[in-house]
């Protein structure tokens, strides 16, 4: 058999193995999930335990692998909300853990840093990664307006605003907002009602530089 | 005794056994000799085909029992059945093609490339004789198929030096308080895995074209379901104009769909058809009996062919476009042209660089710009174009990395997109995700095959018009990558990778090249 033969062959052999097994992981996944919008109200959108793909396909599939990351992490956070107890549990470190592996091999995915963020900040609200993964998802999505809601909900109700980068990224959303996507106001309103002192503060500044008219609908 | 002698001594220094036509045909010293001997109805059973075939004996020495001389042999591989599998799933692939084009879905893909495989392996049975040529023509074009690979590795590979690595990666590891996390060119490695084994299909595909068009006989029939193929998909841009067809194509005339590249490889395709007719026709013995039928009914299908697809062009209302249809044609005529007047391949070539240079540098002058450098030939939507130049400047040199340009894209889209941008044409999209370098290469590659193709259009005998047709797509498919990314949809991908497979056997016999 000639050395071109087995080339070919292997090339073949090769193509429909990846083709065969890259079909099956995409007939078994998972529908893909978008972000929820309320940050109060996240919700996974499958109950049961999300299925692993195969070790050796994941790193071809990264996209398949991101999205029951994210429903994985989903899960964690809902259950997390509810029973606060949850956040030490093995699950909810598995979680994470899955969630900064496929990071650490897919890193432009705005979504999955804004649920490390929330998984983090259940745990250890102070952790620096809740920061760091919420500058993440500014600087690989920065004009997403379906994240908005849930960044500000995040820097307000942790550290973030503490640090002036963050704050220059959150008062832009907010001014995106304010002049640009009106109907996306109760986001601010939502916010500024979990957010700490120190957010509140921030918004109400924000809103009154661009609209002062909309500070007592804020204070509500 | 003598007079047989003497006919021997005559044949050797006129008639030459042709290295670069294993089906049949003779170097001859001349372009009215070749003509002589490329009628197909002489290789069929004619009389002169029979006198040549027996000069040819004589001249070479008869040969051995059982071993038949791979440049004598009419068709050894038509008669393997293994590859008319093959050429059976390659009919069936672009068969598919214009319903691919309309249902563009992964599963799509993975039935492309499931197939691809399936016809790969069969071929891989072919005959030692078919494996080796086809080893022996693609050794000269193995870096151009090596270097895309080995690029694409590279970029998935973790690297030592992080200034080369894509900036994510540092903002990455400092977020997730991982100082190990190692940097990479690519910045979803994932993707460009991907993107190597969608590349490895098209590989797979040129490679099992040219294994199975050996055969002149299959090559004739995979360029008639390419022509038909391609009209096709023209009849379905005028179509969906229709009422009765109207959503059936979403947008026929936008950046990524394959209907503006299918309508030109027509054009191309229909036109080697006219010249396969026109060739044939000058082959037999009456060329004066303009009464024949099939030069007639190959002319007139070919222009009807060539009527239906300029239609369909016409409806994108893009004159870029027809000026790089008209080149392609231009390639088919200029070859037909010199092989008349029994010009040399490189003269040739370099004569057709030389005239296209100077209208090039004529005509390149009054385009119109849609914006600047690599797009300035794009005549799309303002923000696409404008999306699209912000990735490309902030693009590492090394590029972003194969696949990767949708999740580029987010970060420089306008306030509330909610869909992915496109690239707006393949030349922008390799350099954002391979880098301006790799463009350089690419389009360096796509000369050397259009030369190749080339060379082999004029030097080759009666089947000259299959490698004519290749050298005519692979430069309207280079053009075209300046002004649309059409070459990204699997539809024109098949198709392109199809024409080039076809082009590359016809060009060069069976037994390797000869240089002339």
């Amino acid at each position: 058999m000639s050395r071109f033969r087995i080339l070919l062959t292997a090339l073949a052999l090769t193509i429909g193995f990846y083709a065969i097994a890259s079909a099956i992981a995409e007939m078994t996944a998972l529908e893909r999930t978008a972000f929820p919008a309320d940050a109060a109200k996240i919700r996974s959108p499958w109950a049961r335990a999300v299925p692993s793909l195969l070790a050796t396909l994941s790193p071809f599939r990264s996209e398949l692998e991101s999205n029951h990351a994210l429903i994985t992490a989903l899960q964690a956070i809902e259950l997390g909300r509810q029973k606060s107890a949850t956040v030490r549990s093995a699950e909810h470190a598995d979680a994470l853990g899955r969630v900064r592996q496929t990071l650490s091999i897919s890193p432009y995915n705005p979504e999955l840093w804004l649920a490390l963020a929330l998984l983090q900040a259940q745990r250890d609200p102070h952790d620096p990664v809740v920061v760091e993964a919420l500058k993440m998802t500014y600087f690989t999505a920065p004009n997403d307006v379906r994240l908005m809601p849930v960044r500000l909900d995040i820097a307000g109700r942790f550290d973030a605003l503490a640090i002036p980068d963050v704050k220059d990224l959150v008062r832009n959303d907010v001014q995106l907002i304010m002049t640009r996507r009106p109907e996306l106001k109760p986001a601010i309103v939502s916010a500024y009602r979990r957010a700490s002192d120190l957010g509140k503060s921030f918004f109400q500044d924000a809103v009154q530089s661009i609209d002062p008219s909309f500070v007592p609908t804020l204070r509500g | 005794m003598a007079d047989c002698l003497r006919l021997s001594v005559t044949c050797r220094k006129t008639v030459l056994p042709d290295k670069s036509a294993g089906d049949g045909n003779f170097l001859t010293l001349g372009a009215s000799v070749r003509a002589e001997t490329d009628s197909r109805s002489d290789v069929i059973g004619g009389r002169r085909w029979r006198r040549v075939f027996a000069y040819a004996i004589i001249a070479v020495g008869p040969a051995r029992r059982g071993e038949i001389h791979p440049g004598l042999d009419p068709s050894p591989a038509s008669k393997s059945p293994i590859l008319s599998i093959a050429s059976s799933l390659l009919t069936i692939l672009l068969a598919a093609t214009p319903i691919l084009a309309i249902a563009n879905g992964a599963f799509a893909q993975h039935a492309v490339a499931i197939v691809a495989a399936i016809m790969l392996a069969t071929a891989a049975k072919g005959a030692e004789t078919e494996l080796a040529s086809t080893a022996q023509l693609l050794k000269r074009f193995s870096l151009a198929i090596l270097l895309p690979l080995v690029w694409m590795v590279l970029q998935t590979l973790p690297l030592p030096f992080s200034p080369l690595a894509n900036p994510v990666w540092s903002a990455a590891s400092i977020a997730l308080n991982d100082p190990s996390l190692p940097g990479r060119i690519s910045l979803d490695p994932g993707a460009t895995l991907r993107g190597l084994f969608l590349y490895l299909v098209d590989v797979s595909l040129v490679v099992s074209t040219v294994i199975i068009t050996k055969d002149r006989h299959r090559a004739e029939t995979v360029l008639f379901v390419l022509c038909t193929v391609t009209t096709f998909m023209s009849l379905e841009v005028l179509l969906g104009r229709l009422d009765l067809f109207a959503g059936m194509i979403a947008d026929a005339g936008g950046p990524t769909s394959p209907f503006p590249a299918a309508t030109a490889l027509a054009i191309v395709t229909n036109g080697a058809l006219i010249a396969r007719a026109i060739e044939r026709h000058l082959h037999q013995q009456d060329i004066s009996n303009l009464a024949s039928v099939p030069l007639w009914l190959g002319i007139l299908s070919g222009l009807s062919g060539i009527a239906v697809a300029f239609a369909a062009m016409a409806t994108f209302a893009r004159g870029t476009l027809l000026v790089v249809t008209g080149l392609g044609l231009t390639v088919i005529v200029f070859i037909a042209a010199v092989r008349r007047l029994g010009f040399r391949s490189w003269p040739s070539a370099m004569l057709f660089a030389a005239v296209v240079a100077m209208a090039g540098a004529i005509a390149l002058p009054r385009v119109p710009s849609g914006g600047s450098g690599l797009l300035g030939f794009v005549n799309f939507a303002p923000e696409a174009v404008a999306l699209a130049e912000r990735v490309c400047a902030d693009a590492s040199w090394l590029g972003n990395g194969v696949g990767t340009f949708g999740l580029t894209s987010r970060v420089y889209q306008e306030l509330g997109a909610t869909t992915l941008a496109v690239p707006p044409s393949t030349a922008v999209l390799i350099a954002i995700e391979s880098g301006r370098l790799a463009l350089v290469i690419l389009a360096g590659f796509a000369a050397q095959l259009f030369f190749a193709t080339f060379r082999g259009a004029v030097r080759r005998g009666r089947d000259s018009f299959f490698a004519s047709a290749a050298a005519a797509g692979i430069l309207v498919v280079l053009c075209e990558s300046f002004l649309d990314s059409s070459l990204s949809s699997p539809s024109v991908q098949i198709i392109v990778a199809v024409m080039v497979g076809l082009g590359l056997a016809q060009s060069a016999g069976r037994t390797g090249g000869v240089k002339r």
